[in-house]
């Protein structure tokens, strides 16, 4: 990777990120995080509660890169074709298949955990695979391919929670919160005088994503910044209150996750600084707790993890 | 790993062409020194070798640290062109220059056509090229160069030959340069190892190394315009939106309000909230969907154009916003490519298209120059480089300046070389062809004759070297034009160096050396980088050589530092040749002609005036102690057989020591180093009573003819010290001489008539002295029977006349008498005396009972050859002579023996320190133990005071500084725990912390280690830190 290319993509990052910021306000560093996955190629699990922007943040982020975006609202009556795509008898005599929303670049699956548990693994194996198959023929998704899924974790009723499992297959998990008092005033004082919500620039297309993606596989990631995520991810296997510790993936996640953050830094190699600030928005969903279901104590599991932190020496 | 890759040589070198000859002139010029024992010859050989040295280190510093990455575009096309950049990082804090990067698989096979192969070829070997090179200007002079802006607003240059040439990369900095490919079929096209190779800093030695960077990268079809499909019918807008921007209904992008566009576009609320215009644009309706068939069957030239029309549809449709897929089959029911849109659907098709069916390996040929470009001006050539025509001009003069001391190249020869040379540097640039073949043609007879002239011994070989070093310059000045002639021009300097060298042996000739090292080394490394620039300018046609940067002075004084470097590895290799003196050159050689010392034991009384204008030294004599006004006379040699002419020495042969021996005689020691090669006589002042010798193993013997002679047994040095005894008895000498010769009857006659009978040998000597006070003092006498008559006739001649006539009338009347030669010395003085050839005088001794008694009648003021001043300019002219004493010493008279001596010398030391005397702390395993020691004691002391990594100990440096400032540090703080602390309590600390951070990020977790001065300041940087 050469200096001139990772300028190119800094900026382009920043632009990205200047674009999102009209629309979610004060959301800086969910944002920040929000790219992190688009360039470390993971998806997004925001759990929140309703009404904070989720939606707004995920189409947004489609129109700031450029990628062509779907919304999928859930619900338990949800079929996995209603997402995947049908074949119908066309207007030409021949089956053909109608693409559903998965075949976008960018889709927002709104309260997953409202989904029957057949639609949530159907679009789940959709995530992990970058394909589907559809009458037993596989079909590409279009790359890049990301998704974000949103969870309401104070509603449970009429709720599937996703298992562990399929926690894992997203790679940072956050909640957006509430907008800072001011911005909150802010939005509210001018919620009247706005015509509409700001409609984000794309910034560049799917071709900078796909760079910035490329780049981010060749950051490098040196033996102390390794030897400090192994200890970590060890730590949390050891912690007495842990009842599982972070898989392997969940560490080669992590890794992946900081390689894209020090890209969109600016820097072409992982500091640990990287690992810290992940860790807990990419471990936090792969750790189960000693006591009560994993998801419900999100979070005792990042104060956890939070604690855990600060015990591993950095390098 | 193969075998080779893992045990093989790192680097490989080729000599260049001009290489070639520059190794060839050295392991000539060895093998004359050695042969010959010429030692300026062997030194000029060392500096050759010591410049073979500098470049083969400099080289080595220029690749060491380079990192090479390749650049392909995601997508070829054939029939046009692409760019392939290379991206070079200089790891190291050095620069590097000079570096080409060229493509080996591209330049090994069939990637490139013959033609620009050839070329290419011929231009890296910077043969010939003007036939080829004007007319492709002629060719493309309409063309004009093509400039090509990169992504990063950098300009590329119009490359062609998978090469590219990086002037200068400075330390830790990374340059970006590309080259221009065309492919001529679509297919895939791997790339293989790139070559990264040098010719800094001579350009006599081509090093490189291999870098493996496979690479595969497939060339679609090029895009010829064909029918489009129809599209399908068209689906309903609904869920699915067209990407693009159209006449829909939905809004698409907010965007700059672009000037002439329709003003009911522009959204006036985000405007003006915006602060400039924008404009609301809207989707585009619905999608089209079209499917591309890719139709089987055809014949190959029909199908290659079938896929070129597939791919401008697929350009077309993707950029009219459309989804487009890929089919085949009869019926289109296979899906090559599914529906997609934008680029990555574009680049998804056209790699299918690339490997479709029938693609074979690709050829890519290389674009032709557009232009050639002749004056260094056009091509970019920095300005600092054009100073090299100057200093070529040095470098001629100072080889010249050798020439002209050495006083033995004929003038002609000094004369037409320098015009040759003025022709070079002025004019040219301005030669033809046909001019060019027959200079050639010219000078292939005049080396032929040239050889045929020194195998006859009609001239000597250092002439003839000379001859044909001028040649050389001849003929490639004025037939051809071309950058390496600058270095053939350096190599015409060695050769008339080396002639020089075995001519002349002044202290000039080192100067000129040293003087000729610095510059050529100089001129070589600038002419070099010339080279570079406009070999590659011209092949690329353009005049985009970023090298403006290219103005480092430094790099000057680096280099001239380089060339005196060489020297000084000459000096040290200098003893080590060996001075065998095999004698198989001897037949051709010259020998450098007698010594002229001004004394030997044949005197022909016509020579005396030739003396006096050699300044060579014969005697060096430091007095340290008593009256020098005695050493006025330096005997050499006594002669007592008059032949008429001239005189010879006695053929019998005498068995007694006759010492000379004067009452009262004072003493005077000092140091007496007489310059005279081995075998010659050596003087002994007059007016010493006694030698002493005070060095062991030099011994006083008694000649054939009672003369002293000094002999050494130490091989190599003829040192004494002296010492007047007057204490020794004054006992009657002994005479050796037998019976006189028989004077004239003129003699006889002016003997009687001037030395009455009786008259005692003191009153003798007496009388004639003042007989001769009315002669006079003359140089150009005539020689032959005739002189000694010619003398007493006319009343003039030289110092040899005079002692021959004193000698022969005092014989005439039965007196012992002889002709002494030696050297007189105007007025000796404590400190350094040196005595030269134009010093050599002619008296005469008679034997009185108490012993041998001097009669010098020359008139006193002519004595001496030797003007004495007393001033500034005298002492600057000893101050010189000293140094050439010491020159001729040290270097010139450099033998065997020295060799020897040197050698024992060494070992001596080796010995005393193997085994020193008792009590003595140094020996050898004493002193390396000590240094082991201290070594290890410093090494430890470090890695307790750094850690082992200095980015480590810079960063507890930084946190302990931090501390100070009350910015706590736990285990697991990181760098961006420390400055988000920071920044809340003093965001002055943490904005001057901050860069600091960064670079100790780098330093620890990049791989961009800090280089010695970075690290210095760094710790100044974290100290001040503290300090405010």
């Amino acid at each position: 990777m050469t200096n001139a290319s990772a300028a190119h993509t800094v900026d382009w990052a920043r632009a990205v990120l200047a674009q999102i910021d009209q629309v979610v306000v004060g959301k800086h560093a969910e944002v920040e995080l929000c790219l992190t996955a688009a360039v470390a190629g993971g998806h997004l699990l925001i759990e929140d509660a309703p009404g904070v922007g989720k939606t707004s943040l995920a189409r947004a982020l489609a129109q700031a890169l450029g990628l062509s975006f779907a919304r999928v609202q859930c619900t338990s009556d949800l079929l996995p074709t209603d997402i995947l795509g049908v074949t119908v008898l066309g207007s030409t005599g021949q089956f053909e298949f109608r693409p559903g929303p998965i075949f976008r670049q960018l889709v927002l699956v709104d309260e997953l955990n409202r989904a029957s548990p057949r639609t949530q693994s159907a679009l789940l194996e959709a995530m992990a695979e970058g394909a589907i198959s559809i009458e037993g023929s596989p079909r590409a998704l279009p790359t890049p391919f990301l998704v974000i899924a949103t969870q309401n974790p104070l509603e449970h009723a009429g709720t599937y929670p996703l298992p562990d499992s399929q926690l894992d297959r997203f790679l940072l998990r956050l909640s957006l919160g509430y907008p800072p008092a001011d911005a909150e005033r802010r939005l509210i004082q001018e919620d009247g005088e706005r015509g509409s919500q700001p409609s984000p620039i794309a910034a560049g297309d799917e071709v900078a994503l796909l760079t910035a993606q490329e780049q981010a596989r060749r950051v490098r990631l040196g033996p102390e910044v390794a030897d400090y995520l192994a200890r970590l991810v060890e730590l949390t296997r050891q912690s007495e209150q842990l009842a599982a510790g972070a898989s392997t993936r969940g560490a080669l996640l992590l890794a992946r996750a900081s390689r894209a953050r020090a890209l969109l830094q600016g820097r072409d190699y992982v500091m640990p600084d990287d690992v810290k600030l992940l860790a807990v928005p990419c471990l936090s969903h792969r750790v189960t707790l000693q006591s009560g279901r994993a998801g419900a104590g999100r979070r005792e599991a990042e104060a956890l993890l939070r604690d855990l932190l600060e015990r591993v020496p950095v390098p | 790993m193969t075998f080779k890759s893992r045990f093989g040589p790192p680097r490989q070198l080729t000599i260049t062409r001009i290489g070639w000859f520059y190794v060839l002139l050295t392991v000539g010029l060895g093998a004359a020194g050695i042969n010959t024992g010429n030692n300026l010859v062997m030194l000029t050989c060392g500096v050759m070798l010591g410049l073979i040295l500098a470049s083969g280190v400099l080289s080595e510093r220029c690749l060491r640290g380079l990192q090479v990455a390749r650049e392909l575009p995601a997508q070829l096309s054939a029939h046009s062109e692409s760019l392939v950049t290379f991206t070079l990082r200089n790891a190291k804090t050095s620069p590097s220059f000079s570096v080409l990067a060229s493509e080996q698989a591209l330049q090994s096979s069939r990637f490139l056509d013959s033609a620009a192969v050839g070329a290419s070829k011929r231009r890296r070997r910077g043969g010939e090229k003007p036939a080829n090179d004007r007319s492709a200007g002629e060719r493309g002079a309409g063309a004009g160069p093509t400039l090509l802006t990169g992504e990063d607003g950098s300009l590329y240059r119009h490359v062609s030959t998978g090469r590219v040439q990086f002037p200068l990369i400075r330390g830790g900095q990374t340059e970006r340069r590309a080259y221009l490919i065309t492919p001529a079929q679509r297919g895939s096209l791997a790339f293989g190892k790139v070559k990264l190779s040098t010719r800094f800093p001579f350009g006599l030695f081509e090093k490189s190394l291999m870098v493996d960077l496979p690479e595969r990268v497939f060339v679609a079809p090029e895009s010829t315009p064909g029918a489009l499909p129809a599209p399908l019918p068209r689906l309903g807008a609904g869920d699915r939106g067209a990407l693009g921007e159209g006449q829909g209904i939905e809004p698409w992008e907010l965007r700059l309000h672009r000037e002439g566009e329709d003003v009911r576009r522009i959204a006036w609320a985000q405007s003006a909230r915006a602060g400039k215009l924008l404009a609301l644009t809207r989707e585009r309706e619905g999608l089209a969907e079209v499917r591309l068939h890719l139709r089987a069957n055809l014949s190959p030239a029909a199908h290659e154009r079938h896929l070129a029309e597939l791919r401008f549809s697929a350009e077309r449709l993707l950029g009219d916003g459309s989804a487009v897929a890929l089919t085949a089959g009869p019926q289109g029911e296979v899906t090559l490519v599914p529906t997609g849109l934008g680029t990555v659907q574009l680049a998804r098709i056209l790699q299918v298209l690339a490997r479709e069916a029938g693609a074979t390996h690709v050829t890519v040929h290389a674009g032709k120059p557009r232009e050639a470009l002749t004056s260094s001006r056009h091509l970019g050539v920095p300005r600092f480089l054009r100073w090299q025509r100057g200093l070529l001009a040095a470098v001629a003069l100072s080889a010249f300046a050798a020439v002209a001391a050495s006083r033995e190249l004929p003038p002609w020869l000094s004369a037409s070389f320098l015009v040759i040379w003025g022709y070079a540097l002025g004019w040219r640039e301005r030669a033809s062809a046909g001019f060019g073949k027959a200079v050639n043609l010219l000078s292939l007879v005049l080396l032929i004759v040239l050889v045929a002239m020194t195998m006859a011994k009609i001239q000597a070989v250092p002439t003839s070297a000379a001859e044909a070093a001028l040649l050389l310059c001849a003929n490639r000045l004025l037939g051809r034009r071309d950058p390496s002639d600058d270095a053939l021009l350096h190599l015409s300097c060695f050769l008339v160096l080396a002639a020089a060298a075995a001519l002349g042996s002044e202290l000039w000739y080192g100067l000129c050396l040293v003087a000729f090292c610095a510059l050529a080394a100089t001129s070589l490394t600038l002419s070099e980088l010339r080279r570079g620039i406009e070999d590659e300018a011209r092949a690329q046609s353009s005049a985009l050589m970023a090298a403006p940067e290219l103005t480092a002075p430094g790099l000057l004084w680096f280099t001239a530092a380089l060339g005196t470097g060489a020297l000084a590895f000459a000096l040290v290799l200098f003893p080590l040749f060996p001075r065998a003196q095999l004698g198989l050159l001897q037949a051709l050689s010259y020998g450098g002609g007698p010594r002229v010392t001004g004394v030997s034991d044949r005197v022909d009384l016509s020579a005396g005036g030739a003396l006096q204008r050699s300044s060579k030294l014969v005697i060096r004599l430091e007095i340290t102690d008593g009256d020098p006004q005695v050493l006025h006379y330096f005997r050499v040699v006594t002669l007592d057989r008059f032949t008429g002419t001239g005189w010879a020495p006695s053929d019998r042969h005498g068995t007694q020591v006759h010492l000379i021996s004067l009452p009262g005689a004072p003493v005077v020691t000092g140091l007496l180093e007489p310059f005279i090669g081995a075998g010659d006589y050596v003087p002994v002042p007059e007016g010493l009573t006694d030698l002493r010798p005070e060095v062991s193993g030099v011994v006083l013997r008694a000649d054939t003819q009672g003369d002293l002679r000094l002999v050494s047994t130490q091989p190599g040095g003829l040192e004494l010290r002296f010492a007047a005894a007057p204490e020794r008895p004054a006992g009657p000498p002994t005479v050796v001489s037998g019976e006189a010769p028989q004077p004239s009857a003129a003699i006889r006659a002016l003997a009687d008539r001037l030395l009455p009978a009786g008259t005692t040998p003191a009153d003798a000597a007496r009388r004639l002295e003042r007989y001769f006070r009315g002669f006079q003092y003359a140089l150009d006498t005539a020689g032959g029977s005739e002189a000694l008559d010619a003398f007493l006739r006319d009343k003039r001649g030289d110092c040899q006349l005079f002692a021959t006539a004193t000698a022969e009338l005092l014989r005439a009347r039965g007196y012992q008498a002889r002709y002494v030669a030696g050297y007189y010395l105007d007025s000796p003085h404590r400190g350094e005396n040196l005595v030269r050839a134009w010093d050599a005088h002619a008296w005469a001794e008679v034997l009185t009972p108490e012993g041998v008694l001097l009669v010098d009648s020359t008139p006193p003021s002519e004595r001496g050859g030797h003007r004495v001043r007393d001033d500034a300019w005298q002492a600057l002219r000893d101050f010189w002579d000293a140094a050439e004493f010491r020159w001729l010493r040290t270097v010139v008279d450099y033998d065997q023996r020295s060799q020897a001596r040197e050698a024992r010398r060494l070992l001596d030391l080796g010995l005393k320190l193997w085994h020193p005397a008792p009590r003595s702390p140094l020996s050898v395993p004493r002193v390396l133990g000590a240094l082991a020691v201290l070594l290890l004691g410093a090494s430890l002391l470090r890695r307790l005071r750094h850690g082992r990594d200095p980015a480590q100990a810079l960063e507890r440096r930084l946190f302990a500084q931090l501390a100070r400032r009350g910015v706590a540090r736990s285990e697991a703080t990181t760098y961006g725990d420390a400055l988000a602390t920071l920044s809340r309590t003093s965001a002055d600390l943490a904005r001057r912390s901050a860069p600091l951070f960064r670079r100790l990020g780098e330093a620890r977790f990049g791989a961009h280690p800090l280089s010695p001065g970075e690290l210095r300041s760094l710790r100044r940087a974290i100290d001040r830190l503290a300090s405010n």
